[in-house]
This record gives C-alpha cells, sequence and structure tokens, in this order.
C-alpha cells in the first residue's frame, strides 16, 4: 500500500493479533494496515467476530500485539513500557459500548470522571481534578447536580455522557470508540452521535468509530474500513463505499440493512448463505470464499490482497478485477 | 389451520382499551395504558416503540404471560378469533398457547433448554398440541418437516443448543413456534441479538413463512427499518399509549401528518442514502412510568407542546386506517375525533 | 452553568453507616454483638481469674445463686466467669484467626486472579493444602509447633487459608472482565490502584459475609481442637471445650451445655446479620 503523507495520527503496520484457543490460534486481527489523519473518523464495521473491538484495543496497547506496528504522531509506540506508556494512553482514549459495566458501580460519576486526573497527577491538588470534572460534565452535557449520584441512578444516555467525559478528561488527540451506542434507545443515540461529533469539531478530535450498525458508520465517519474474520476486506471514503461498493461482503452488508422505507421493501436483498466460519486457523485463500457467491476454486488457494482501485478505494477481491470500468 | 382462504375483514386479534399495571408493595408501574388496535386475519402489524414503551409488556399481556403476582390486566380485553383470552381458563390457556397463538422471544441463548436436543424440544411442542393423534414415527416425520421449513438440515435434530450459532438458534425457536402451525405469531424484538446479514437470513424466512402459512404476524421491534421490511400495518408506542397507528403506507409516507414522536423517531436515525449534517434527536427521556405526566404524555419532550398538551389527555384523530393521537390534529384537514366518526358511523 | 456543586465523599464511613442503619436485623444483631462483646472482653477485667480456676468439689453442679449467677460445674467453678472469660477465648481466636486467614487466603486469592502467570502456581498450591481435612490440618500443625495459643491461632488459619483463597479468587475473577477495569487501565491506572479501588470495593460485599461466617466455622474447629486436648489447655475456659466437657452431665446439668452453646449460637447468628447488613451497607446499587 502507498504511505500516506505524514499527517497520519495514528498508523499501524501490518498489525496482527493471535490469541492461542486450545493449542490452536484464533485469528482476531489479520494484517491491518490503517492510517487515520487528524480531525478524522475511521469507521470499523464488521458483524460480531470479526475482530473490530480487538483492533481498537491492540491500538490503545490494551492488548499487546502479536507483531506488526503501531504509529501515534509519527513515533512507534509497539514498544513502549512504564512512564512512557502511560503518557501515550492519555493521549489515546477508548468510550465503551455498554454503559453499564464500563462504570465502577461503587464510585459516584464525579469520582468516576475525576479519576483519571488524578492518577495522572494531572492537578497538584485533588479539589482541581474535582473541579475541572464539573467542567467536563458541562461539556458533555450532564446537569452538575448529577455529580454525587452513582452509575445506577442514571440512565444509559446519561451513562453514556460519564464515559464520554471521562474519555475527554486527559485532552486525548485520538479516541477509539466502540459500539458507543449500540446499547441505547434511537432518540439517545442521536443525542450521543451530536455529542461526539459536536466534540470533534470543536477539539479537533480523531476518532475511531467501531460499530456494527452501518447506517451509523455513515454518518459519522470520513472513510469507512469493513471486517471479515479479522482481515480489511474493503476499505474508502465513505460516501464512496456507500455509492459504490466493490466487495461482495460489502454489498451483502448495504443490502442487509432494513431501510425504514416502504419504496425499498421490494428491493432484492442479497441473502448471505451460511454464516461465519471459524476464525480459528482459517485456511488460505478468501476467508469470505465460503460464503461468496463469486467464489472460483481460485479463491480457496489464491493469497487475496488489498489493491487499492483509485482514488484511496481499497478491496480484497480477486475477482474484482475487469468488473468494473473505470 | 391455515386461514388463507379467509375474507381480509375476518379479525385475527382485536386489543380493546388494554390497560396492564405492575403493582409492587413500593410503587404501581403504568406498563400499558389503553391501548386498542386489531389485526386481520393473514396479516402483519408492528408494535415500534423504545425500551419501556410497553411493548414486551403487551405481547405477554397477549399471551397471558404477565407474571403473576405483580403484572395486573386493570381493564380491556383481548380477543383472539372472537374469544376472549382474558376470560380463559388455564386448561383453554394450555390449548390456545402454541395451536393458536406462539412467541419467539428476543434471546435465543436463553429461550432453549441447554440439555435437551432440539429434536426432542421441537417434538414437545408437537406432542403438546396432538389432537391429530400423531403416532411417534409421524411425529418425528412432522420434526423433519419443520427443520426443513427454517432451513435446519434435519439430520442436526440430535444436536444440542450449545452446537448451533445465534442465528441458527433462533431458527430453532422459531421451528418450535411454528411446530404447530399458530394462526398468530408474536416476535418480540426476533433479531435484535442477531447480526445483519444473519438478521436478513431470519426476517426473509419469517417473510416466506408467512405467506406460505398465512400466519398473523405482530411484530414487536425498535427498529423501523425492520418494520417497513416486513409489516402492512404499524402502530408506535410511547409510554405505554400508542400514539400513532396505520397502515405502513400512512406511516412511512413522509409527506404526511405525523405524530411528533414518530417524526422524532425518524430524526433520529441516520439516513443511509444521503448525508445530514446533524441528527434531531429528541430531547430528554421517557417519562417515570411511576409517575406519568399530566396530559399527553410525551408533551415534556415534545417541540409542539402547546399549553393545552400539558393538561389535557389528547384524543385520537383519524382518518381513514390513519390514527393520531395528538391535539395538533384537531386543526389538520381530513382528520376527525375518533367518537365522532364512530357515532356517523353508527348514524350511516 | 454557574451552579456551584459540593462533591461529597459518599463511599465514606459515614455514608455507609446510614445506610446500615436502615437494616433492621442487622442493627439488632450489632446492638447484640455489642453487648456480648462489652460482656466477654470488659466485665472479665472485673472479675479475678481466680473464679474461674477455684475448684470446690463439696459445692458441684450447685443451682443458680446470688454467689454463682450461673450456678457451678463439674468441679464446682464458677459457670459465669468461666463463661464470660470462655467467651472472650473463643471469640478471640476466632476474629485473629479469621483475619489472618483472610489475610494471607486473601491476597494469594486476588493475585491468583489477577495475574495468570500466578495462577497456576498458587491455585496448585493451595490445592495441595486443601487436599488435608481442615482439622487434621489445624492438629498437625499444632502437633508440630506444640500446643497453646498463638499456634492455635495460627494452626486454624491455615486450615481455612484454602477457602479464603477460593472464595476472594471467584469474586475477583468476576470482576476483572469488568470493562470498567480495562478502563482504568485506558487511564493508566496502577495495578495496584486497580485492585484497592475498583476491583475489592466491588467484592467486599462476598468477601464479608464469608469471613463472618467463617469466624463461626473457626471458633468451632478451636473447639474441636480443645475437645480433643490439642486446643487451648484446661483449666483455661473456652466455649467449645466446656461445651464438650459438660456433654457427660447433659441429663444432670443440661444448663451447662446449654449456657456455651447458646453463647456460639448467638456470636454466630450476630455475625451473620452484621454480615449481611455490611454487605448490602456498602453497595450503593441497593436502595434502602
Amino acid at each position: 500500500m502507498a504511505e500516506k503523507t505524514e499527517n497520519a495520527l495514528v498508523r499501524t503496520k501490518g498489525l496482527k493479533k493471535y490469541f492461542k484457543v486450545s493449542g490452536r490460534w484464533l485469528h482476531a486481527v489479520d494484517d491491518i494496515d490503517i492510517d487515520i489523519d487528524q480531525g478524522k473518523t475511521l469507521g470499523v464495521v464488521g458483524e460480531s467476530g470479526c475482530g473490530k473491538s480487538t483492533l481498537g484495543r491492540v491500538l490503545l496497547r490494551l492488548i499487546e500485539p502479536t507483531s506488526g506496528k503501531i504509529f501515534y504522531d509519527g513515533n512507534d509506540i509497539t514498544g513502549y513500557k512504564g512512564t512512557q506508556l502511560k503518557k501515550i494512553r492519555s493521549q489515546m482514549q477508548i468510550i465503551f459500548q455498554d454503559p453499564y459495566s464500563s462504570l465502577n458501580p461503587r464510585m459516584s460519576v464525579a469520582e468516576i470522571i475525576a479519576e483519571y486526573m488524578i492518577v495522572n497527577r494531572a492537578y497538584r491538588r485533588k479539589a482541581d481534578a474535582f473541579n475541572q470534572a464539573a467542567k467536563l460534565m458541562d461539556m458533555v452535557g450532564l446537569a452538575r447536580r448529577y455529580a454525587n449520584l452513582y452509575p445506577h441512578e442514571l440512565d444509559g444516555g446519561r451513562r453514556q455522557r460519564i464515559g464520554v467525559a471521562r474519555a475527554l478528561s486527559l485532552n486525548p488527540k485520538f479516541i477509539v470508540c466502540d459500539e458507543p451506542v449500540s446499547a441505547l434507545d434511537v432518540s439517545i443515540q442521536a443525542q450521543i452521535l451530536n455529542l461526539l461529533m459536536d466534540l470533534q469539531e470543536e477539539m479537533g478530535l480523531t476518532y475511531m468509530f467501531i460499530t456494527h450498525d452501518l447506517s451509523v458508520v455513515r454518518h459519522i465517519s470520513s472513510e469507512i474500513m469493513v471486517m471479515y474474520l479479522g482481515q480489511c476486506v474493503e476499505r474508502a471514503e465513505a460516501d464512496e463505499l456507500f455509492r459504490n461498493p466493490v466487495h461482495p461482503y460489502t454489498k451483502a452488508l448495504l443490502s442487509a440493512i432494513p431501510e425504514p422505507d416502504i419504496e425499498t421493501r421490494n428491493k432484492e436483498i442479497k441473502v448471505l448463505r451460511g454464516e461465519v466460519t471459524s476464525p480459528i486457523d482459517p485456511p488460505a485463500g478468501c476467508r469470505f470464499a465460503p460464503r461468496c457467491e463469486l467464489a472460483t476454486e481460485n479463491c480457496m488457494t489464491d493469497a487475496i490482497e488489498l489493491v487499492d482501485r483509485g482514488g484511496g478505494h481499497f478491496a480484497a477481491c480477486v475477482n474484482l478485477s475487469g468488473q468494473r470500468t473505470n | 389451520m391455515t386461514s388463507g382462504t379467509t375474507e381480509p375483514k375476518e379479525l385475527m386479534l382485536e386489543v380493546k382499551n388494554l390497560t396492564v399495571e405492575y403493582q409492587s408493595d413500593l410503587e404501581t408501574v403504568h406498563a400499558v395504558n389503553g391501548i386498542s388496535f386489531s389485526l386481520a386475519k393473514g396479516g402483519t402489524i408492528g408494535l415500534v416503540g423504545e425500551t419501556g414503551a410497553g411493548k414486551t409488556t403487551t405481547a405477554l399481556a397477549l399471551m397471558r404471560l404477565l407474571p403473576e403476582r405483580t403484572g395486573k390486566i386493570r381493564q380491556g380485553d383481548i380477543l383472539l378469533n372472537g374469544t376472549s383470552v382474558l376470560k380463559s381458563s388455564d386448561k383453554e390457556l394450555m390449548l390456545l398457547r402454541g395451536e393458536t397463538i406462539a412467541m419467539i422471544f428476543q434471546d435465543p441463548m436463553t429461550s432453549l433448554n441447554p440439555v435437551l436436543t432440539i429434536g426432542d424440544q421441537i417434538s414437545e411442542s408437537i406432542l403438546l398440541h396432538n389432537s391429530q393423534g400423531r403416532t411417534p414415527e409421524q411425529i418425528q416425520g412432522r420434526v423433519d418437516e419443520v427443520l426443513n421449513m427454517v432451513g435446519i438440515p434435519p439430520a442436526r435434530k440430535r444436536e444440542y443448543p450449545h452446537q448451533f450459532s445465534g442465528g441458527m438458534r433462533q431458527r430453532v425457536v422459531i421451528a418450535i413456534a411454528m411446530a404447530c402451525e399458530p394462526d398468530l405469531l408474536i416476535a418480540d424484538e426476533p433479531t435484535t441479538a442477531l447480526d445483519v446479514t444473519i438478521q436478513a437470513q431470519v426476517l426473509m424466512m419469517i417473510r416466506k413463512l408467512r405467506d406460505r402459512l398465512g400466519t398473523s404476524l405482530v411484530m414487536i421491534t425498535h427498529d423501523l427499518g425492520i418494520v417497513a421490511q416486513t409489516c402492512d400495518n404499524v402502530a408506535v408506542m410511547y409510554a405505554g399509549q400508542l400514539v400513532e397507528v396505520g397502515s405502513a403506507k400512512d406511516i412511512f409516507n413522509r409527506e404526511n401528518s405525523h405524530h411528533p414522536y414518530t417524526n422524532g423517531l425518524f430524526g433520529s436515525i441516520p439516513k443511509l442514502n444521503e448525508r445530514v449534517k446533524r441528527l434531531k434527536p429528541i430531547p430528554g427521556l421517557m417519562p417515570d412510568p411511576t409517575a406519568l405526566p399530566e396530559g399527553c404524555y410525551f408533551s415534556p419532550r415534545c417541540a409542539e407542546s402547546a399549553n393545552m398538551c400539558l393538561k389535557a389527555r389528547p384524543e385520537v384523530y383519524v382518518k381513514g386506517e390513519h390514527k393520531i393521537k395528538c391535539h395538533k390534529m384537531r386543526n389538520v384537514d381530513g382528520y376527525v375525533k375518533e367518537e365522532a366518526e364512530r357515532e356517523e358511523a353508527e348514524r350511516g | 452553568m454557574t451552579e456551584e456543586i459540593v462533591f461529597r465523599k459518599q463511599s465514606g464511613a459515614k455514608e455507609i453507616w446510614r445506610r446500615f442503619k436502615k437494616n433492621k436485623s442487622a442493627v439488632v444483631g450489632l446492638v447484640l454483638f455489642a453487648v456480648m462483646l462489652v460482656a466477654c472482653f470488659i466485665v472479665p477485667l472485673l472479675i479475678p481469674y481466680s473464679r474461674v480456676t477455684q475448684q470446690s468439689i463439696r459445692n458441684k453442679f450447685a443451682p443458680p445463686s446470688i454467689e454463682h449467677l450461673a450456678g457451678t460445674d463439674h468441679f464446682g467453678r464458677d459457670e459465669m466467669a468461666r463463661l464470660l472469660y470462655g467467651g472472650r477465648m473463643t471469640m478471640s481466636v476466632g476474629f485473629l484467626a479469621a483475619t489472618l486467614s483472610l489475610l494471607v487466603g486473601g491476597s494469594l486469592g486476588m493475585l491468583a486472579s489477577f495475574y495468570d502467570k500466578a495462577d497456576n502456581l498458587i491455585m496448585r498450591c493451595i490445592d495441595v493444602l486443601a487436599s488435608m481435612p481442615p482439622v487434621l490440618m489445624a492438629l498437625a500443625i499444632v502437633s508440630a509447633l506444640g500446643a497453646n495459643l498463638r499456634n492455635v491461632i495460627i494452626a486454624i488459619a491455615v486450615s481455612r487459608i484454602p477457602a479464603f483463597c477460593r472464595v476472594v479468587r471467584a469474586a475477583v475473577l468476576g470482576i476483572v472482565d469488568q470493562e470498567y477495569i480495562e478502563a482504568a487501565r485506558a487511564g493508566g491506572t496502577s495495578d495496584f490502584r486497580i485492585l484497592t479501588r475498583h476491583v475489592l470495593p466491588n467484592c467486599l460485599g462476598t468477601i464479608i459475609v464469608q469471613t463472618t461466617m467463617n469466624i463461626s466455622l473457626l471458633m468451632l474447629t478451636a473447639a474441636s481442637l480443645s475437645f480433643i486436648g490439642m486446643g487451648i489447655q484446661p483449666p483455661a475456659p473456652e466455649w467449645g471445650s466446656m461445651l464438650s466437657e459438660a456433654r457427660e452431665y447433659m441429663r444432670s446439668a443440661p444448663l451447662l451445655m446449654f449456657l456455651p452453646g447458646i453463647g456460639i449460637a448467638l456470636v454466630t447468628t450476630e455475625l451473620n446479620l452484621i454480615g449481611d447488613g455490611l454487605r448490602d451497607a456498602f453497595d450503593p446499587r441497593l436502595k434502602t
């Protein structure tokens, strides 16, 4: 893949994470190259078990990569330890999916938001950390009167705001949003999406937005990566991906979304046959081949590569050459 | 037991002014507050709403499966094929469940018994309603037939639930529900726990089964997309009330007048085919069901709310099949008060 | 926006006490327990120890009187004094042994569940320890070290280490999976702070209940050691040994057996009530 410009805030090269499962290897993240420019959002879509959450955690060094390199702001942070790691972690944060299990039930709202600042000694006095926590609450739209309540006393939307405030508390530049709205109702989901987009605009944040919801990902992302069984099958600028999906899996994903519009009711849905195959010691060739209608014998044996199809639209499929007249 | 040949007007299900409360020592939760809707034989209705709207409570009330100690039906009636579910004896209910009405739950992981093979679980439901006096061989034959119908190879009937993936398990759940060819199927968020591609498979299968067997369907979901793709009629639920009911055409035609909550729901979903700069979420939260607001339940969150909305409960305004429970509709052409219309119908 | 907020430190002792107070049975347990503590730890300071040991064969099995509030035992010793001093002994042994056992077993359990690498090593050692029946092990330790108060405490503490270790490990395992632990890591929190601030408070409930239940078990183990002569050495009184000695005279002097028995039963019940109350009081999720 062509090297991108130096603008990339977060970049990975050949990133892999394999887990050992009773003597065999589960390929959770397999050879992923990404680069996210400052102030942009990379959306990562895929179905459960495709390794998208693992990817986010490997980026933040919450999980050690098996091989490959992670660059942050041009520096290779793969080998960082101790204070160096702690310092870099204040720059890179995460918002979790589950606003229930990601907040310590024994700590009050203010304590949760102030905790990172106290741990990192961001302020000399604890009181200052709490004052800053109050300011963060204003920023994410949480009334200050909730400061002394416990997470279980609040609803999902407000809890997710606590998660956002906590992630912002150390002034990070890069935030991994791991399905931050999947557990919320649509009307609340929209509130949180707006909040995330406003914050990005105000503070110039860079996001990696992990989700299984395609309509959400289009809304928030500048670039989208589609993952299948640990690999990136297609990557393109958001509008381009929706307008012109090329990989059979992306096409199937897009057609499978039930649209809130009865005009589309009779549109042909590409119902994929079968289910996701096992990520444990996957065979050579295309991992999507067993479910793909275009699959030929070549797909089972040939190594597939992510090929630039022009304009930064990458796709990994051997059957694509010639299909698109471009 | 199929009813594909019956004339369209015949009603499968009629819910009249259903009111359900959960009563605990400390408080009364007003879960369902006087909802009325009906479903023609072979028809489909989508019950849409967010968490806490009372969708699942409604479904449980239809099956008479509310928790006995706390869940109380305070008012109203449920007519199934013209007979009241509420007045049925326990024995009649046993027959009713499974044979006339069946339910699919959200979580395929917990609604199957982990220590029985899926074949045994399907044959059990057939055996319970064995009015035709099937022999064991015939029952096994029926099990194979049902499994084929949901796209599982019958050879797998000797396997246990944990050997199946989530999508396959949901198919098993559907197979159990369909084994006795019920007239009415209630699907409570049947695909929420599944991935999109698997969701598409399951929805497609439900649609095919319905078309083939003429089953009536109540589809409970929070996803407007699923409703648009599978239902002929839509009921939008908010705080235990139906705020808008109509045909899919009425609801999904954005040119029509709508309840502000319905508009809010549509404004909250990001669009697939166009990029909007900002979503328009509904401010605030669902009201506390133990202390519902005076007047319109939606008024605290409603951008169009007027003085009147805070004080008086709104009436239902009707135009054809399209019903909207909102004060603002009194000034909209073509919509009349429900009672006025009923009187007119009686006179005519 | 100008709204000023005073941040309250809610999980402090005051808040826990406020929630504890609302649990009526726990308060009853606490009051009774306090009464027994005063009786067994303060009153003996006022009675000379000689009353405990002074025998008077002529006056054995005397019924309750002004002189001997609870009568006398089979050696004519004052039963009341023996009860109070015995309670002091029994409770001290129970508490000290439970604390020791919890500290050692609990720390091991926490390390095992928190560090994957240590898990196997620690738990296999614990398995070896658990392969011996607790009483037998306590017996072996006492016979090796010699029967005195300190060694009895050590012996019965060691015999319960596997139980504490496993309970704490299981409780912690349920918590380290939670996302808020990962969140803490993402914020650069040290392992020590994760353990003390995030893990411990969330498994405190389980630990407290287990500890209070174990105190009574430990008291009983101490009693069984005394019974076979390897525990607290006579003539020092101890509820367990008093109970077993009185067994012989169950028909003629039932009171001698009932009183220490009731003592043990009461302390155990009170501790369980207090434990339940504390568990709920430590958990802000339970609205009381």
